[in-house]
């Protein structure tokens, strides 16, 4: 009997599919490997025009934070270190943890700034916070 | 058509819509390699909100969204009109990258943007210290 003759295996394409699925693979972990940052996000209120909003709340329930273009944070005309602004908002968060934070930015004053002082806020858990005009 | 063509075809195929399907899902939620976020020592929201938009402020004010590239002079009047037309979801979210040396002026300026827009809700993005985690 004369049996069908079985050809033999072709290596070539063997090794050409291996490799697509390698290219494949390759390409997926680089594209999610790269966009992989641990992210926070803090949360604010769109800015207002402040006047209004301050006028209408009891003022020993509002503090208005400053943050000037040299980094300095200021509160009541007076310049405060991070250290001594943390411990005011340990106290606040202790004492009067729904005060309302008004926060103006001066226009040349860096973005972390804001983050650092919006950070502390949000460590302290003081959610009341108000970014104005 | 053989068969070896074939699939050959059909991997560069699947190649193909794996890299669509990546790029289009990205472009809304990518940081710009550009941005350097600011860093903070404590994270307030790790979940990002189901619906969202990603808007990459570099250090010299410009705007980064999508695929547009809009420049600092151009924000006031345009950016508005692209978020308005990128806003799917009313209850989407916008998120601000903000890279950590960008003026605050440029950041309000998104802000305004993003309230004539009408989105009610921004958060500020920011990364978590290492040492945090």
């Amino acid at each position: 009997m004369h049996l069908p003759e079985i050809p033999a295996a072709e290596e070539s394409n063997s090794m050409s599919a291996m490799t697509d699925v390698v290219f494949l693979l390759l390409i997926f972990f680089i594209v999610t490997m790269s966009s992989y940052v641990e992210m926070t996000l803090l949360e604010t209120k769109l800015p207002t025009a402040g006047a209004e909003t301050a006028s209408q709340v009891d003022l020993q329930n509002i503090l208005k934070i400053e943050i000037s273009a040299s980094g300095e944070y200021i509160i009541n005309g007076g310049s405060q270190s991070r250290e001594s602004l943390n411990q005011l908002l340990r106290r606040y968060a202790r004492l009067m943890p729904d005060a309302e934070f008004l926060l103006r930015c001066d226009p040349e004053s860096k973005h972390y700034m804001l983050v650092n002082l919006l950070s502390d806020l949000a460590k302290n858990n003081l959610k009341n916070v108000k970014l104005l005009k | 058509m053989s068969a070896g063509s074939l699939s050959s075809m059909i991997d560069i195929v699947f190649l193909l819509i794996i890299f669509f399907v990546v790029t289009a899902s990205f472009d809304q939620e990518q940081i710009d390699y550009a941005v350097t976020l600011p860093s903070v020592d404590s994270a307030a929201i790790k979940n990002l909100p189901e619906e969202r938009l990603m808007v990459n402020i570099l250090a010299d004010g410009s705007v980064k969204v999508g695929f547009q590239h809009i420049e600092a002079s151009a924000v006031a009047d345009e950016l508005d009109k692209v978020l308005k037309s990128l806003k799917t979801d009313p209850r989407t979210v916008l998120i601000i990258n903000g890279d950590r040396d960008t003026p605050h002026k440029y950041i309000s300026a998104v802000m305004n943007s993003a309230a004539k827009a009408g989105y009610d809700q921004v958060r500020i993005n920011a990364e978590v210290k290492a040492e945090a985690k």
